[in-house]
């Protein structure tokens, strides 16, 4: 008697289980494509390679780039705030080979970084702030233009660096992301449009790839901080 | 004065450890309590989208209805701390009346750990994806991920936020989460965990889903004389964008020597 009853108990909370899934919350639009999952960049490389050949710095972007190499090639970092923990900003952070998880939803999309675990999360329906917040990472507004899913970012500070090789930029920055999944859902294709007029003479775009982790895989859990072992700011880049 | 406060009730904590202690950490324990929720305003905006009928869907922007220093079994009376960590925690709120905090993980912008990130006074936004209900902290970019219907991995390698898995019970979302490190608190006051600190969270909707009701039950055989449990409630908060938040732009107060200095 007791097993019947906690079987039917079971089946109770089993159907039940299955009735509140089903019903669950906001769906997603089943003719857009899922970008919700596990992925990372292959093909990294890190001075960034415009689709168009070289990238089209203004006369005094392309002094301060040569002199952040220069200063890179003797081991001084001082230009690059992520030696101090600070976020890689974009595009820097999309360019990454780290792995990175989007969880997309009906009115906002997450990108979620392992690095230091960065978050930029997207709105759909938003309009940019009217004053620069000057984030690190930006402001982010997600379209949809046919099965493309278009993300553009604005609102930046000048604290980051478009790259790993110490392109520099204004607070003027506009990044453009258009990402398209594959027909198998294992690749996104996205073509980055970078705008900032401070630092460009004209647009230029660079297409990424992105592949999915395999299955199973969890974000490591990675703290800058442990990796680096120093966070404190150094006078130049301190805020008051 | 507080530290006379705060001795002499440690004193009698330990002459009779089954009574409930509370520990001031100011000479206005209202003040030191009430404080930090400047930022933490009532109900939503009018015109900001309600929350979903449905009691299992929990996404959206949450935000901490009242922030405790102390994450005890009530407000204001710290964990049920064996002797040894009772005074090293008497320590700790005596350095920081003093001025001079010890430092924890989340000073040099580490993550906060549990239970306290659940404490922290910014908003959090809910996301809830198959298989996975992820919680993207306002503060110091925390995530915490809850995997649904899974196990925990034999050979958990400690970590800040540990790993957290769950499941439904009715509409309550039972989350159990185990390898954590040593090295954040249990509270923002400094109250002491081990890495075998182990926490289960019992989160429902109430109130017509404008209020979501997280009840936490501490485990620690190391630090904590017995398990015990608190309730926080977290309020629907469509009308808020949560900011970008750096801990690291502003890491004035980085330690020195394991003591926090105002810089």
């Amino acid at each position: 008697m007791k097993s019947i009853v906690s079987c039917a108990v079971a089946f109770a909370v089993a159907s039940s289980l299955f009735a509140a899934t089903a019903s669950a919350q906001a769906k997603l639009d089943p003719s857009k494509p899922d970008f919700t999952g596990n992925w990372h960049r292959v093909g990294y490389t890190s001075a960034v390679k415009p689709d168009q050949g070289a990238l089209p710095l203004t006369a005094e972007a392309a002094k301060a780039y040569a002199a952040n190499k220069v200063a890179a090639a003797k081991g001084d970092r001082t230009h690059d705030n992520t030696s101090i923990c600070l976020p890689e900003g974009m595009p820097r952070l999309a360019l990454k080979a780290q792995p990175f998880e989007i969880l997309q939803r009906p009115t906002v999309v997450a990108f979620n970084y392992q690095l230091n675990r960065l978050v930029r999360v997207a709105y759909f329906d938003a309009k940019p702030s009217a004053e620069n917040p000057e984030y690190y990472l930006g402001e982010s507004i997600a379209k949809w233009d046919g099965n493309e899913l278009v993300v553009e970012t604005s609102g930046f500070n000048d604290q980051t660096l478009i790259d790993d090789s110490g392109v520099p930029h204004g607070t003027e920055l506009k990044v453009t992301e258009r990402l398209s999944l594959d027909k198998n859902g294992k690749r996104i294709k996205s073509r980055i449009t970078v705008e900032d007029p401070e630092t460009f003479t004209a647009p230029w775009t660079v297409t990424v790839n992105y592949e999915r982790m395999p299955a199973g895989f969890k974000m490591p859990e990675d703290v800058c901080a442990e990796r680096i072992g120093n966070t404190a700011p150094r006078s130049r880049n301190a805020k008051k | 004065m507080a530290a006379l406060a705060v001795a002499s009730t440690a004193a009698q904590a330990q002459s009779n450890p089954r009574s409930i202690q509370r520990l001031h950490n100011s000479d206005d324990p209202l003040l030191a309590l009430t404080g930090p929720i400047a930022r933490v305003s009532g109900d939503a905006a009018a015109g900001s989208p309600p929350p979903s009928k449905d009691p299992r869907d929990f996404e959206g922007v949450w935000w901490i209805s009242r922030y405790e220093y102390l994450l005890g079994p009530e407000p204001g009376v710290p964990p049920p701390l064996k002797d040894e960590y009772m005074r090293i925690l008497e320590r700790r709120v005596r350095a920081k009346n003093r001025g001079t905090p010890e430092a924890d993980a989340s000073t040099d912008c580490r993550p906060h750990g549990m239970p306290r990130l659940m404490e922290s006074p910014y908003p959090i936004r809910i996301v809830q994806t198959p298989g996975q209900v992820t919680l993207l902290h306002e503060v110091a970019h925390n995530i915490r991920r809850l995997y649904i219907d899974q196990k925990h991995p034999t050979n958990l390698k400690p970590s800040y936020l540990g790993h957290s898995v769950a499941h439904w019970e009715g509409d309550t979302l039972v989350v159990d989460t185990k390898g954590l490190n040593d090295k954040t608190f249990i509270d923002d006051e400094g109250s002491s965990h081990s890495a075998q600190i182990h926490v289960v969270e019992r989160i429902r909707k109430i109130n017509n889903g404008k209020e979501l009701e997280d009840q936490l039950t501490i485990t620690d055989p190391v630090t904590l004389t017995a398990p015990y449990s608190f309730k926080r409630i977290y309020k629907w908060r469509s009308d808020v964008k949560p900011a970008e938040y750096i801990c690291e732009e502003n890491n004035r107060n980085a330690p020195e020597n394991g003591v926090t200095v105002a810089k």
